[in-house]
């Protein structure tokens, strides 16, 4: 199984490693795994491209949090306004890519606060219904990335989560 | 309040509209306006579900339709803000007494 599908499903199972009272330790890490388990998915379908197999754990550290952040959110928006533009765009392929790819970018920075909450505010607790709240919302996004995965779109959003384009 | 947000959108209206239109899934709605970690004016909502309504199967349809609703009705994007959703249990709620989502 790849490494970001072990990371999710270890995610579901600190979430309910404690049958009745869960530990702290074990949402949060849940909560923080989950996160974990999109940041890698889509850094690894990035460096699928990559021709190099050898080099592509290289690639893979070029990514940085803030930077495919700031993706995420760009790419949220692009799709919200298609999604929402006027006149509505009509169904099909397209539109469900849009879609699809909303829910990954914002899965992603959703799950990015949450893991900030969790992994550095030891003020804030969690309960496992917040805890597999967030974990659902990186299952979707698993999801949503596998429908569009080969989409022309997709694929550009993988690049862009690299950083800002120059002009 | 800092002055970053006193653009707000009118949210109490909203969030009533919301917890209304999903009762009994939704008990209660609360929220707060703050920076997110990477330092953006953001608003955080925290939804108080019924038992029912957390359980596996149900949990995450009712999930997305309140998250939908209230960035429909909410509109914080206009705003500038982020908008991040929280959800706990009525018994997991009883159990913490947590005045933030009292």
């Amino acid at each position: 199984m790849p490494f970001a599908d072990d990371l999710l499903e270890q995610a579901k199972h600190l979430a309910n490693r404690e049958r009745r009272k869960p530990r702290q330790a074990s949402l949060r890490r849940a909560v923080s795994t989950a996160y974990y388990a999109l940041f890698h998915l889509l850094i690894s379908e990035a460096t699928l491209n990559w021709g190099g197999v050898g080099q592509r754990h290289l690639l893979a550290r070029l990514f940085e949090h803030g930077r495919m952040r700031a993706a995420a959110e760009k790419q949220r928006g692009e799709c919200n306004r298609f999604i929402h533009s006027n006149p509505q765009p009509a169904p099909g392929p397209e539109l469900d890519c849009a879609r699809h790819l909303y829910k990954v970018a914002d899965a992603f920075t959703r799950a990015q606060q949450q893991r900030h909450t969790a992994d550095y505010d030891n003020a804030t607790k969690w309960t496992r219904t917040e805890a597999v709240t967030v974990i659902d919302l990186v299952d979707a996004a698993f999801q949503s990335w596998r429908a569009i995965r080969n989409e022309p779109a997709a694929q550009a959003y993988l690049i862009s989560l690299l950083g800002r384009p120059q002009g | 309040m800092p002055i970053r947000f006193v653009q707000q959108p009118p949210v109490e209206e909203a969030v009533v509209s919301v917890q209304r239109a999903l009762a009994p899934d939704v008990v209660r709605i609360r929220y707060s306006f703050d920076d997110d970690w990477t330092g953006e004016p953001s608003i955080f909502f925290r939804i108080l579900l019924s038992d029912a309504a957390t359980r596996p199967g149900k949990r995450w349809e009712v999930a997305q339709r309140v998250t939908e609703r209230l960035r429909d009705e909410v509109r914080s994007d206009e705003y500038g803000l982020h908008d991040y959703f929280n959800f706990r249990s009525e018994s997991e709620q009883a159990e913490l007494k947590d005045p933030a989502w009292a």
